[in-house]
């Protein structure tokens, strides 16, 4: 898998600016994504060292369109920490 | 924060001044303040977004535009104490640039007024002179206003009160149609058509008679205008005044009664006495006012006086909107721009703005307050004369600062009338006291608006030389200068 299609976007809530301050930055990744390939790209996208990463995955919710269910996609989030004292600029991704 | 300064003109000065980021953090965190809390931004609740995400989603130069409101005034305010300069009324801005943000003021001072030769100017009192015919008349007015009609069998004339039945056709079409209507026909009277009363004169009782009229080519509504108008008239009934005896007993019936003739005469000559006293006394005081005006040299900003338009042309607009109407339709009728509209009101508010002027000099060259205990006095004996269930709401209303505020200005504005007037006739201070406390009183409505109106920014004038042209109302006080 390409390096470069492992982070899709990164995650950016009340509570993901909130780690932020903790040094932890969140992505969504892609599906097939594991820990070993988020840290990869992150370093390499943003040229800084990754200390840990954990991974989630939240399951997609079933979705009601009249008598019919869909299911909405999964997606797979990644918190991934770094060195003290790395930053990510994650506002221009927005 | 640099700052330019440059004088633009004796009475002026323009400050140019040019932020740098760090002074506009501050001001632009106030802004994110205010602005965060009405902000959806998705993955936040309302108001919790970072203030860098907020920059991001609304873009700094729309922060910056937000926080212009309250910096700009704060900085100025500031480079104004750094300059050590006083506005006397608010500065005009212009803002140049949003980033960095820079921006130019211009800051009327304290306009130069000189009396020149005012204190050597003498004007003499009139003396105020009441002849019996003056009475007499007041004395008739009664007498016509108390009598009945009366019915009387004599022919029409003038003054008479009839009852009438009119028609009038004009072409076959009819223009007038009244059963038993009251008509007094008199020489001025113009209806319904100018030159229909003489006709009546002279009728009797119960006597009809058709003529034929024709409308003046001057009159108002053009489709009359030269028309022939062919009336019938039926005179029902003719009554005139019956004027009573002027005796004592007629004096009883006068409002509450008085003992006899002489009282009431007495009565009458009192009042009018009173009443072109305070006249005179308007006049006396309108005359110095003129006089001084005449000796005084004024020069003062462009700015004070289209501030002062500014304010004449919100009052206009108030005092339309009390007749239910906005500036436009107004102008619309009056087929005028606003902008001639203000040109009209020019002269006028140069006058007022003068008045202000140098009556404010005075004050200060005769060093003449009021002090806090004299407003509450004012506001005591206005409270006296009120009645008890009013008191309590005059109450309220006079515990507002603003209310305290324009009752000072009434009070000096009083006073400095007083002086102006002892001035004139070469008196000592104080010496001429209470004699034109009437007089003055009138004046004091503007006040208000005055104060109200100083924040507002206005476009320069090109000219704006001060005219000293006499006037009917009052000087202003009240519009002292905002900045600290």
């Amino acid at each position: 898998m390409n390096i470069y299609q492992v982070l899709l976007k990164p995650t950016i809530t009340e509570k993901s600016t909130l780690l932020q301050e903790s040094g932890r930055y969140t992505f969504q990744v892609a599906l097939t994504a594991n820990k070993g390939l988020v840290k990869e790209a992150v370093e390499k996208n943003f040229n800084v060292t990754v200390v840990d990463v954990n991974i989630t995955k939240l399951h997609g919710k079933l979705k009601r369109y009249g008598p019919k269910y869909k299911k909405m996609p999964d997606v797979k989030k990644a918190v991934v920490t770094l060195k003290p004292g790395d930053r990510i600029n994650l506002v221009e991704g927005l | 924060m640099k700052i330019t300064k440059e004088a633009s003109s004796p009475t002026e000065i323009t400050l140019s001044v040019e932020m740098d980021a760090a002074d506009e953090d501050p001001y632009i965190d106030r802004s994110y303040r205010r602005t965060v809390g009405r902000l959806q931004i998705p993955g936040f609740r309302k108001g919790k977004a970072p203030r860098s995400i907020v920059e991001n989603y609304v873009g700094r130069i729309a922060l910056v535009q937000e926080a212009l409101d309250f910096m700009i005034p704060e900085t100025l305010n500031q480079a104004l104490q750094d300059e050590e300069l006083q506005a006397f009324v608010e500065p005009r801005v212009e803002v140049l640039e949003l980033e960095p943000v820079s921006f130019k003021a211009t800051v009327p001072l304290e306009p130069a007024v000189d009396f020149g030769d005012f204190y050597s100017v003498r004007l003499e009192k009139e003396p105020v002179e009441i002849t019996d015919e003056q009475v007499d008349q007041v004395l008739e007015r009664f007498r016509a206003e108390s009598a009945p009609w009366e019915p009387v069998s004599r022919p029409v004339q003038f003054g008479d009160l009839l009852n009438l039945n009119v028609q009038g056709s004009m072409g076959g079409e009819e223009v007038v149609n009244d059963e038993g209507v009251d008509y007094i026909p008199q020489a001025e009277n113009v209806l319904p058509f100018p030159g229909f009363a003489p006709y009546l004169e002279q009728m009797a009782e119960g006597e009809r008679k058709d003529f034929t009229l024709t409308v003046p080519e001057d009159y108002p509504r053009p489709e009359y205008a030269g028309q022939d108008v062919v009336f019938q008239v039926e005179v029902l009934s003719v009554k005139a005044k019956q004027l009573p005896e002027l005796d004592d007993e007629f004096a009883k019936g006068v409002g509450e009664g008085y003992e006899s003739l002489e009282a009431l005469r007495a009565h009458v000559l009192e009042r009018i006495t009173d009443e072109a006293q305070s006249q005179s006394d308007y006049e006396f005081q309108e005359r110095s006012l003129a006089a001084l005006l005449e000796n005084a040299t004024i020069s003062a900003s462009d700015l004070l006086l289209e501030r002062e338009i500014q304010n004449l042309q919100q009052e206009r607009e108030r005092m339309l909107r009390n007749q239910r109407l906005d500036l436009d339709t107004y102008l619309s009728y009056v087929g005028k721009t606003e902008e001639e509209f203000r040109e009209e009101l020019r002269p006028a508010a140069a006058e007022r703005l003068n008045r202000m002027l140098v009556v404010r000099k005075l004050a200060q060259e005769e060093e003449i307050a009021v002090s806090p205990e004299e407003v509450q006095e004012e506001i005591d004996s206005m409270l006296a004369s009120s009645s008890e269930e009013n008191a309590e709401a005059m109450r309220r209303v006079f515990s507002a600062e603003d209310t305290r505020d324009s009752i000072r200005a009434s009070l000096l504005n009083r006073k400095v009338m007083q002086r102006l007037v002892e001035i004139v006739q070469g008196l000592e201070a104080g010496a001429g006291a209470d004699a034109d406390a009437d007089a003055a009183d009138s004046a004091d409505e503007e006040t208000e608006a005055e104060s109200e109106a100083e924040n507002d920014n206005v476009e320069p004038a090109e000219d704006a030389a001060p005219s000293e042209t006499e006037g009917s109302e009052g000087s202003d006080e009240g519009a002292e200068p905002d900045a600290k």
